[in-house]
């Protein structure tokens, strides 16, 4: 059963060179000049390839006797003859065939203006000024909450600004990169994106202060890596939007690997042993407070928190190398001895 | 300056036939009385160079010399270094360290060489002004003799200790102070400058002397432990026991002066233009128990900072409280091979209506089994424009005496008026 079909064709990179409907009679495919297809694949034959209708309304597909053949992609076999079928995708060279119906379906077109994504016609320049001023409002208001004395205008705008221009920065580096892969610039896009993305994280991590608060016996620590890294893979993702066409899985994927190849640098940097100041055996404090009527504040009754703390000792004794009860484990380097040439008396105050 | 100089000059000019008369006999002392101190060193193994060194003195016919624990600590604590001892002719010969007690820091160092003279060592009554002479090697710079003035025993001390007006410097530390008549009154052990001496009375060196053949056995780390954890129970016991020492800043009533030998000390913070106002209040021990070059014992203290605010609204204001219950944290660092990492644990704690958030970290010493740095540390929550933060630091305590005082601690955190 014949039908009208449509052939794409698309380069190694899988970047679409042309479609063609196919016409009465043949059809052929190579890099001569006389083909009905050309080419520009130094892999293909000058004759490669035909494809005739066979008067049944089939369409019948035939290498010409090509140095490197023509492949099947789903089986991977070489072709020397066969029927053409919507679906199909053939290789010749470098250069891939796909075949389709007429009657596959596309997708409505877009308005004129739009970007390419959902995210793109979020923050077009219009928008996008109206979450930059928000941002710098927040950002204000999150610095006069944060002080405890009389802040000038000045002294309020500094941190806003601050972060405005470490935004234009990000948001430049992102600019430039989109000229040079897509020819467009959207520089005022890629700065409202990283402006939001940064005043929502801000949102979120007041949340988990709050629940740091309210349920401080749960260790919201990874959490907040969670969190963190997700933010991190949407602002990602929203700048390959306005960069790339790719497919939004696509985006999402290569923002989430990268995400996550950041979260494991910063782990190792963190590992570290130049970054251990020494401070590890100091404990570092990190509970936050809250205003809330004390009624509406979860709490355990002292019994209850020593019960817990308890623990502790099982803790550090097993750090100290005491697990069983036996000999502790000797202390790692010696301390270097004083170097004055006289001791001191302990109580030299 | 020139002022102070010219009256020292002025007064020895007036007391100069005393003087001639008493260095006499000071240098009676010293010729009766300096071949029984000795000079003792640390010595390096690798390199055979000394990193410290103090004084000890004989007190028996088979040539054991009395010193202090923290003159050979090291030796004790590290197979690196080992202990000698330099005779009159400065030849150095091996020493070894029989019996410690850490509390009075003390120690018993056998040479193994006889002598024929030597201290007996005697309880003594003494007067108040009493003239003593102490002997020592202060900074390496040869045997030397000071003299100074008995002063009775101190206050506020984790143990008894000897007040004696007179330089010792270091290097002296583990000499002899005596009375003229050869009796030892007292052994050198710390000095808070300008002629401010401290020493350990003899009756602990003779306790020491005589259980000297049983310490011997045991390791030095288990036997460091069980001393200093037998002497916290009888200084911890008697914390906060005193009902009335409670004081009331702002609107919160906190414990203060745990016991007679803390010190406290206030402050606050008022600026004119400021939106807020501290009022700070500590008090802490005198005193701590040497373990180690970076290790202690029986430091106490504990903090109140009050916050209270005078127009900030309630979220501005708790940003500056949490800062400030962040910000001191009041648990230093140690080397990581003398103890492990802080763990604590945090929560908001409940007590008779009172609501507050709670922090309790503690931390091993290494080396010395049962032994814990713990801190507690508290905000009172529930006020928008007043709040307190508070801690309690302990270190080298047992875990159960930590958590006992902590609790106690929490429990004495009152609103004074609401």
């Amino acid at each position: 059963m014949g039908q009208p079909l449509v052939i794409e064709i698309a380069d190694h990179r899988g970047r679409l060179l042309q479609r063609t409907r196919l016409g009465p009679g043949s059809c052929t495919i190579g890099r001569g000049y006389r083909n009905d297809i050309i080419l520009d694949d130094q892999y293909v034959d000058p004759e490669h390839l035909e494809i005739a209708s066979n008067g049944a309304g089939d369409w019948i597909v035939t290498d010409l006797g090509s140095r490197n053949g023509t492949t099947v992609v789903a089986t991977g076999q070489f072709l020397r003859q066969g029927l053409l079928q919507p679906g199909q995708e053939l290789r010749i060279g470098h250069t891939t065939i796909r075949v389709f119906a007429s009657d596959h379906p596309v997708p409505p077109a877009q308005a004129l203006g739009t970007g390419t994504g959902l995210m793109a016609r979020y923050v077009e320049p219009k928008r996008a000024t109206a979450i930059l001023a928000g941002a710098l409002v927040l950002t204000g208001i999150s610095q006069y909450l944060g002080s405890s004395s009389t802040q000038s205008f000045a002294e309020l705008a500094t941190p806003a600004l601050g972060l405005l221009l470490l935004a234009a920065l990000w948001a430049t580096a992102w600019a430039f990169t989109n000229r040079i892969v897509a020819h467009r610039f959207r520089f005022i896009s890629h700065l409202a994106w990283t402006a939001l993305i940064v005043v929502g994280y801000s949102i979120v991590a007041i949340g988990i202060e709050w629940l740091e608060f309210l349920v401080p016996r749960f260790d919201w620590s990874l959490v907040q890596v969670g969190i963190g890294t997700g933010v991190f893979a949407t602002l990602l993702a929203g700048h390959l939007q306005l960069v790339t066409d790719w497919t939004a899985a696509r985006q999402w994927r290569v923002a989430a690997l990268a995400a996550a190849a950041g979260l494991v640098i910063v782990g190792i940097i963190g590992q570290a042993d130049w970054l251990d100041d020494g401070e590890d055996t100091a404990a570092v404090d990190r509970s936050p407070l809250k205003p809330v009527s004390s009624r509406l504040v979860p709490s355990s009754g002292p019994d209850r928190f020593f019960d817990r703390a308890a623990d502790l000792k099982a803790e550090v004794d097993e750090m100290a190398g005491d697990d069983d009860g036996g000999a502790a484990e000797p202390a790692g380097e010696p301390d270097p001895p004083d170097t004055a040439a006289a001791s001191d008396a302990p109580g030299g105050r | 300056m020139t002022r102070s100089v010219a009256l020292v000059v002025a007064s020895c000019w007036a007391s100069a036939l005393v003087a001639q008369e008493r260095e006499g006999g000071t240098a009676a002392v010293f010729e009766r009385f300096a071949d029984r101190v000795v000079k003792l060193q640390v010595v390096e193994r690798g390199s055979g160079a000394k990193s410290s060194l103090g004084t000890g003195f004989f007190v028996t016919a088979d040539g054991r010399l009395v010193s202090n624990y923290h003159v050979v600590a090291e030796t004790v604590a590290n197979d690196r270094y080992r202990l000698e001892w330099l005779d009159q002719n400065g030849i150095a010969n091996p020493a070894r360290v029989v019996a410690i007690d850490v509390v009075r820091d003390l120690s018993i160092v056998a040479t193994d060489k006889p002598r024929s003279t030597f201290f007996t060592l005697d309880r003594s009554a003494l007067a108040r002004g009493s003239r003593l002479y102490s002997l020592g090697h202060p900074e390496d710079l040869g045997l030397s003799i000071v003299e100074g003035t008995y002063n009775g025993l101190l206050e506020h001390t984790l143990y008894p200790k000897i007040h004696f007006t007179g330089p010792i410097n270091p290097g002296m530390s583990g000499g002899p102070s005596l009375t003229a008549q050869g009796a030892v009154v007292g052994v050198n052990v710390a000095t808070a400058g300008n002629s401010l001496g401290f020493l350990v009375p003899v009756d602990a060196a003779i306790a020491l002397l005589d259980r000297s053949a049983d310490d011997a056995d045991l390791p030095f780390d288990d036997l460091i432990a069980e001393q200093v954890l037998a002497n916290q129970e009888r200084y911890l016991a008697t914390l906060f026991n005193q009902a009335d020492s409670s004081v009331t800043i702002g609107p919160f009533r906190l414990p203060t002066q745990p016991a007679d030998f803390f010190r406290c000390w206030a402050d606050a913070e008022r600026e004119d233009e400021a939106l807020f106002e501290f009022v700070d209040h500590r008090c802490s021990t005198d005193d701590f128990i040497y373990l180690s070059g970076s290790q202690s014992s029986g430091i106490v203290s504990l903090s109140h900072r009050v916050v209270i605010s005078r127009g900030l609204n309630p979220l501005r204001f708790y940003a500056l409280y949490t800062n400030q219950f962040n910000q001191d944290n009041g648990l230093g660092w140690r080397p990581e091979g003398d103890v492990t990492e802080y763990r604590c644990r945090d929560d908001n704690v409940r007590q008779d209506g009172l609501l507050m958030r709670v922090s309790f970290c503690v931390r091993r010493y290494r080396k010395y089994r049962g032994l814990y740095d713990a801190r507690v540390k508290a905000a009172v929550l529930g006020a928008r424009d007043a709040g307190v933060v508070t801690q309690l630091n302990l270190s080298g305590v047992s875990f159960e005496n930590a958590e006992r005082l902590a609790r106690h601690y929490l429990g004495r955190i009152r609103w004074a008026s609401r």
